[in-house]
């Protein structure tokens, strides 16, 4: 599956491979765009992985329809160093966003039971996977 | 209000690692489940970002013991695309081989331990004796019965000769009738039907709403298989055949396994037949490009996937691994919900959970700040 004409547009496109295609959303509507993407027919997302990139926190969701894999890139200020949550739009990012979550320090706005996932309750200190 | 809250595990008898379930019940009738997990934390996101390349693939490996192979395959994958590098023939149809037989061997672990979690201990014992034919098998080829650890990148670090090859293929034709009967065994046996047939019920829309994966998709009607739809190592040219049943329940889950036990015997067998004389390993030039990639495959339990982030250095800036008992977890509560309390081992291993995989990443000790480094684990500060 190539990608389809109406998404040419939803971000700023960077990278293209075989069946797949990267974008970076913008942070301020990025879930509107997602949600037109899950209206659009793409509505498996598979995984979210998260990255510190020193200035920002890079948040990656990786959509999945047939072969075709549609990353969309947000990037999170650590001045805000916080992200709504896409629980109401896909329930299969409960584990993903808490994870998320704990692991690189972002609040998530909304989620429904946030708290630590692997991390025990007690724990505090820097979130593991912050770089520096 | 619920009567009655039940912990069960994160050590108990029908669970061989740990999880912790909050079951709330009624009488005997689960209303409502919790869960937490994390018991099994090793580190292994954080680790990967510590290590080579190289040395990482071997880690990768060692995120489960029993899909080893395929996420050192899955992780291999994913670098090989960051370094835009294809893989030789011969080392395709030797890394599929590798991946089917560990597929076999993990269903036929399941299988007996379904069986076991039933009470059925025979069938235990009659599995976990026809899978040291996959463990013999495994063992020829890879020198190991477990962590196999063939892949590298560009290739397989082991060539298989051709004795191996007809020594292997003799285990698969004994093989595939020790299955026949297994499958005769349990499509036939009342007390297995009245134990699965119509419990833990998942429809297809549930499945589509939680992006649940691997057999747990296929019992339910949805026919996801990465190896169909991605066609990664050879098995698009192997003719690969998606295995799907209707009924989402227990048995459905039960069956497509042991169906896919079946198709993976004619796949490794078809895979050792066509391989032909050559090299098992690409030169590969290690200059990473500052670039990220994705990369997935169908392991034992379903869609495994990897994001590999490089910064241009000899380790891999970040690594994030999305295991397949991560995304079938969450439909606990569909499954288990309604149903008595003595459902509850049963339903919970249809799901084929690998607690393994599904708690990585970093270590805590005491509850401090302090991250283990690699260095202490190796003893040498």
């Amino acid at each position: 599956m190539k990608l389809p004409k109406e998404l040419k547009n939803i971000g700023k496109f960077y990278k293209q491979g075989k069946n797949e295609a990267w974008f970076i959303l913008p942070y301020e509507n990025f879930k509107d765009v997602i949600k037109n993407i899950i209206d659009f027919g793409i509505n498996r997302i598979s995984s979210i992985s998260g990255y510190d990139n020193g200035k920002e926190i890079e948040v990656i969701y990786h959509f999945v329809k047939d072969n075709f894999l549609l990353n969309l890139k947000v990037l999170v200020p650590k001045s805000l160093n916080k992200i709504d949550t896409l629980t109401d739009l896909l329930p299969a990012t409960f584990l993903l966003e808490k994870e998320l979550s704990e692991m690189l320090g972002i609040k998530i706005i909304g989620h429904p039971k946030p708290g630590k996932l692997f991390l025990s309750e007690d724990w505090y200190g820097k979130p593991p996977l912050r770089k520096g | 209000m619920h009567d009655l809250m039940i912990p069960f595990g994160p050590a108990h008898p029908a669970l061989p690692e740990p999880v912790y379930l909050k079951l709330f019940l009624e009488g005997e009738e689960i209303q409502d489940v919790d869960f937490s997990v994390g018991y099994n934390h090793k580190g292994i996101e954080k680790s990967l970002e510590e290590m080579d390349y190289i040395k990482s693939i071997f880690m990768a490996g060692r995120v489960c013991g029993i899909c080893s192979s395929a996420h050192s395959t899955c992780y291999t994958q994913t670098v090989e695309k960051l370094l835009n590098i294809e893989i030789p023939n011969r080392a395709r149809l030797i890394r599929t081989s590798i991946f089917e037989l560990e597929r076999l061997h993990s269903h036929l672990l399941w299988l007996g331990m379904f069986g076991h979690e039933m009470g059925f201990d025979t069938l235990f014992m009659l599995s976990f004796r026809e899978r040291e034919y996959v463990l013999d098998s495994l063992e020829l080829i890879t020198g190991k019965r477990v962590v196999h650890d063939i892949n590298t990148i560009g290739g397989v670090r082991r060539d298989v000769s051709q004795e191996t090859m007809s020594k292997v293929l003799k285990n698969l034709d004994i093989l595939k009738d020790k299955v026949e009967h297994l499958q005769n065994l349990v499509e036939k046996d009342p007390i297995i039907k009245k134990r699965t047939v119509g419990i833990g019920k998942l429809d297809k829309k549930d499945v589509e709403r939680l992006c649940l994966v691997g057999p747990v998709a296929r019992a339910s009607g949805i026919p996801y298989d990465i190896r169909k739809t991605d066609r990664y190592l050879a098995y698009d040219d192997l003719g690969f055949k998606i295995v799907v049943e209707n009924d989402g329940d227990n048995f459905a889950r039960t069956l497509v396994r042991i169906k896919e036990m079946l198709e993976s015997i004619r796949l490794v067998k078809l895979a050792i037949k066509s391989i032909k004389p050559g090299i098992i390993k690409n030169k590969v030039v290690m200059n990473f490009p500052v670039d990220e990639a994705i990369s997935r495959v169908e392991a034992p339990r379903g869609e495994l996937i990897y994001y590999v982030k490089s910064n241009g250095s000899n380790k891999p800036a970040r690594v994030k691994i999305r295991t397949p008992t991560y995304a079938n977890i969450l439909c606990l509560n569909k499954i288990l919900v309604g149903h008595t309390l003595a459902d509850v081992p049963v339903s919970l291993e249809s799901l084929d959970p690998c607690l393994c995989c599904t708690d990585r990443l970093t270590v805590v000790r005491n509850g401090k700040e302090e991250i283990i480094k690699l260095e202490d684990l190796h003893g040498h500060h």
